[in-house]
């Protein structure tokens, strides 16, 4: 199904046919986003799950609805999800490698430097390592990122650089093993 | 760039297993359809505390700014976990900053942490049972930037904005701290977890099936160099067996490290695969272009990213390359000769303070006040792999230009101001009180020339003007090469009207939320200030309602034109700029060169009026009516700039069409919005300014 909406066109989805469309579309993207939010294979399924439950049942709030926005609006629930699953979470620390293990194969090679830069990715403070997943993965330029965020685009401007700079960091490490 | 592919394609790779499978899709629509209540992993309990925990966020209490504000300055450096993770030792600090910040506690029991007395896990429960009193029964959860730091908080003014930005540069430190780079304990890479890899790529990437490879005919080669895996198939027609060459160029090269070499023998073809890593596993990158022209831009990114050169600052016509073939080595360099090569690039202190160990540099000092010249060198093998200098194997003997010229400086200098006094209205005396700066550059021929410059500046309140006249001077006979004049405007304006803006605009633009205009503004030219603000909404200013852009109007406008009016050096160059090259000014300055306001009773509607400016478009600008009708965005304007003569301003955008240079960006129609009569119309082009689509 094609999700390239019109500004201004009429369309007549059914709620069952745009639920498919959002899986088709962006059931990947906001399966992605948990888990680098949660670092845990089960509860992102989960999360995921009801960032769907949630969009389908706040959609007649949402006004800004051309395609765009909607990606960033389902992200953005998808976040604000994780949040609250990450709330509960305090308890116990989070096994990164471990959690690695359990994602299923990877359908493209992961040299072991992509592998340790997810990690690192992975090991950012909640807020660089979202910036850094919209940026890099989603695409999302920064007013896109600040709609999802709720932040300025300045604000997110520089989380991102700093995110980027605590990410040089390993990058350059390995650069220098490379040689 | 190269760090940006490298962190997207990390994220992808990883992340490509992971799908949204039937299973997922049937629990969402059974917990959709089937009407059950959202099932939460979270104990009723659980969920209860995190609501009283949301609660307790929102309380920390900001009554008094400047007592917080001292406080997030100690514990900024403390640090960023959730408090659960937090030592004794940093909960202890914390209260101490509370304590210092004279926040409301049980002195009491803060008294008794301080002496000494009590055991850890008491003094522990006391801290604990401080913070809870200020950040609720479920402090653990949060870290302390979610609690003090509220979005509200520091959206509320640019202080905020600057201390929270303080506060996330000490997080940053903590965390480069804390997380040094995780591969240099990895082992080396074994031939089985190459084979093993190699055999992944061949069979996921390359459209091998396992079946098909003759695993006998893979060739395995590890060195502490280089470690290689590579497969050669020749047949009529591989594609057969694997993706076709084609197939693989098209789309998969960028996420492969192949090596494909094509033969013809006759009808039958050979395709070779190699992947390579280094010894411990990272892949090494595959290049497709001639070497020669390979290695230029590898000089470039070591000049840029391993010596400080600014991009630009180097000419790269100046890298010589080098095939040396008894050492299967490519080699690029690159000579500067300068007075202090140093304030250009990384001074010689920083590159042997250990920048980077990984390229050679040859350096020689000459006599004060001589010349110094830089050889800055990068190897690269056959394979088009980096080569530290140091595995080389080379002693000395790198070439620098020990070049001395015939022609002084001085004398240079002088022959420099005859022929610039010649060419130019410019008296000699004129051109001494200038600074003079002369540089002495080596061409590729062997040739050397002075490059004179003698550089006026002049400021006023709001400018600098800076211009120079300079002359090229051979350094052998003294020849004039050439004579010639800039005159540049500096621009000091973005950076003086954020400093100067009253108040009052400052206050409108930011409850606008167009600082990031503003900012831009600031630190960068005056001209490059970012045209399309934002408003609440997040809208550009082009896409907000003609109600929204009515009232910033009626508020800015006067305001602008009053600032204006006092700089008129500064209103004179954005001015200047507009009708010389078509330049937009800073978004504030180009949404306020028209004044917006609502349709009257007199007025056309809406509606109508972009019916007549489509039909503009369509006969007067020859749009095909497929194309226009494909606009990404009709944006539309009433304009009361003459209130006796409104407009009606519509702009057709169709840049997310514009394929080929003749393609239009767009259409803008003004028409009188009283007759309808169109006013202006004309295709939106790269030159077109802002202004006039506003």
């Amino acid at each position: 199904m094609n999700g390239a909406l019109v500004p201004g066109a009429v369309y007549e989805e059914t709620e069952e046919q745009r639920l498919e469309r959002w899986m088709d579309e962006y059931g990947n993207a906001v399966l992605h986003t948990c888990f680098v939010c949660l670092s845990d294979v089960q509860l992102a399924e989960d999360a995921t799950q009801d960032t769907f439950v949630k969009a389908w049942q706040g959609w007649g709030k949402f006004e800004n609805r051309h395609a765009g926005a909607e990606k960033a609006w389902l992200l953005r629930i998808a976040i604000n999800t994780c949040r609250d699953y990450r709330r509960g979470m305090w308890f116990r620390r989070v096994d990164l490698p471990g959690e690695m293990e359990k994602l299923p194969p990877a359908l493209i090679s992961v040299s072991p430097r992509e592998r340790e830069l997810f990690l690192d990715v992975l090991s950012l403070p909640e807020k660089h390592r979202q910036v850094i997943l919209l940026h890099y993965y989603h695409n999302m330029t920064l007013r896109e990122m600040g709609d999802v965020l709720g932040l300025t685009p300045s604000s997110v401007h520089s989380r991102l650089k700093k995110a980027e700079h605590m990410l040089r960091q390993g990058l350059e490490g390995r650069k220098t093993v490379e040689a | 760039m190269k760090h940006e592919i490298e962190i997207r394609s990390a994220i992808e790779k990883n992340l490509s297993g992971l799908e949204l499978t039937a299973a997922h899709r049937a629990a969402i629509r059974e917990k959709i359809y089937g009407g059950e209540k959202m099932k939460k992993k979270m104990p009723v309990a659980l969920v209860l505390a995190l609501v009283l925990a949301l609660v307790s966020v929102t309380a920390v209490a900001v009554s008094n700014w400047d007592q917080v504000k001292d406080y997030l300055k100690t514990v900024r450096f403390l640090s960023y976990e959730a408090i659960y993770e937090w030592t004794l030792d940093e909960k202890m600090k914390l209260v101490d900053a509370m304590h210092k910040a004279e926040f409301e506690m049980d002195e009491e029991a803060y008294e008794k942490i301080s002496s000494g007395s009590l055991s850890d896990e008491e003094k522990e429960a006391i801290c604990d049972a401080i913070i809870e009193s200020r950040y609720g029964e479920n402090w653990r959860m949060n870290d302390i930037e979610e609690f003090e730091w509220p979005l509200e908080l520091r959206k509320q003014s640019e202080e905020n904005m600057r201390e929270y930005d303080m506060w996330q540069d000490a997080v940053m430190d903590q965390w480069v701290e804390e997380h040094p780079s995780k591969l240099l304990n990895e082992e080396p890479i074994t031939e089985e977890w190459l084979m093993e890899r190699f055999l992944g790529m061949m069979t996921e990437v390359w459209g091998f099936s396992l079946e098909s490879i003759d695993q006998n005919q893979i060739e395995i080669v590890i060195t502490q160099e280089i470690c290689s895996a590579s497969y050669t198939i020749t047949a009529e027609n591989p594609g057969q067996y694997c993706l076709s060459m084609k197939e693989i160029e098209a789309g998969m090269q960028e996420k492969t490290m192949m090596q494909h070499m094509e033969e013809k023998q006759g009808k039958q073809e050979t395709y070779t695969f190699r992947y390579r890593t280094d010894i411990y596993g990272n892949e090494l990158s595959y290049t497709t272009e001639p070497m020669e022209k390979e290695m230029v831009k590898n000089m470039e990114s070591c000049l840029t990213e391993i010596f400080g050169f600014q991009y630009g600052s180097y000419d790269a016509s100046l890298i010589q390359v080098e095939h040396l073939k008894e050492q299967k080595l490519w080699m690029a360099s690159y000579t500067i000769t300068e007075e202090n090569p140093g304030l250009w690039e990384l001074t010689l202190d920083e590159i042997e303070a250990g920048v980077e160990p990984l390229t050679m540099l040859e350096y020689k000092r000459r006599a004060e006040g001589k010349k110094d010249s830089f050889t800055f060198r990068c190897y690269y093998s056959e394979w088009g792999d980096y080569v530290p200098a140091d595995r080389v194997g080379e002693q000395g003997a790198i070439y620098t230009s020990q070049y001395y010229p015939k022609v002084s400086a001085e004398e240079a200098v002088d022959i420099a101001r005859k022929a610039l006094d010649e060419k130019y209205p410019v008296s000699l005396k004129e051109l001494e009180e200038l600074n003079v700066r002369p540089g002495l550059y080596g061409e590729m021929d062997g040739s050397h020339e002075y490059y004179i410059e003698f550089i006026g500046y002049e400021y006023s309140e709001n400018l600098a003007r800076i211009w120079s006249y300079a002359a090229r001077v051979n350094a052998d006979n003294g020849e004039v090469l050439a004579a010639i004049k800039h005159d540049e405007w500096n621009p000091l304006t973005g950076r003086k009207l954020v400093e100067d803006a009253s108040p009052e605009m400052q206050q409108i633009i930011w409850e606008h939320h167009m600082m990031d205009a503003l900012r831009r503004a600031a630190g960068d030219h005056a001209g490059n200030g970012w045209p399309l603000n934002f408003n609440e909404a997040g809208k550009y200013f082009y896409d907000w309602s003609l109600e929204d852009k009515a009232a910033y109007s009626q508020r800015m406008k006067p305001l602008m034109d009053a600032f204006l009016q006092e700089n008129p050096d500064y209103a004179e160059l954005l001015q200047k700029r507009y009708e010389e090259e078509q330049a937009d000014g800073p978004g504030y300055y180009n949404t306020t060169r028209h004044a917006y306001g609502l349709p009257d009773e007199k007025s056309i509607s809406r509606e109508k009026a972009q019916e007549m400016a489509r039909n503009a478009v369509l006969e007067k600008l020859e749009a095909e009516e497929k194309y226009l009708d494909g606009a990404g965005k009709i944006n539309v304007y009433y304009d009361v700039t003459d209130p006796e003569k409104p407009l009606w301003k519509f702009f057709f955008n169709t840049i997310n069409l514009a394929v080929y240079p003749e393609d239009a960006w767009g259409y803008m129609v003004y028409l009188d919005a009283y007759t309808g009569e169109i006013e202006k119309c004309f295709i939106r082009t790269v030159e077109t300014s802002m202004i006039d689509l506003m």
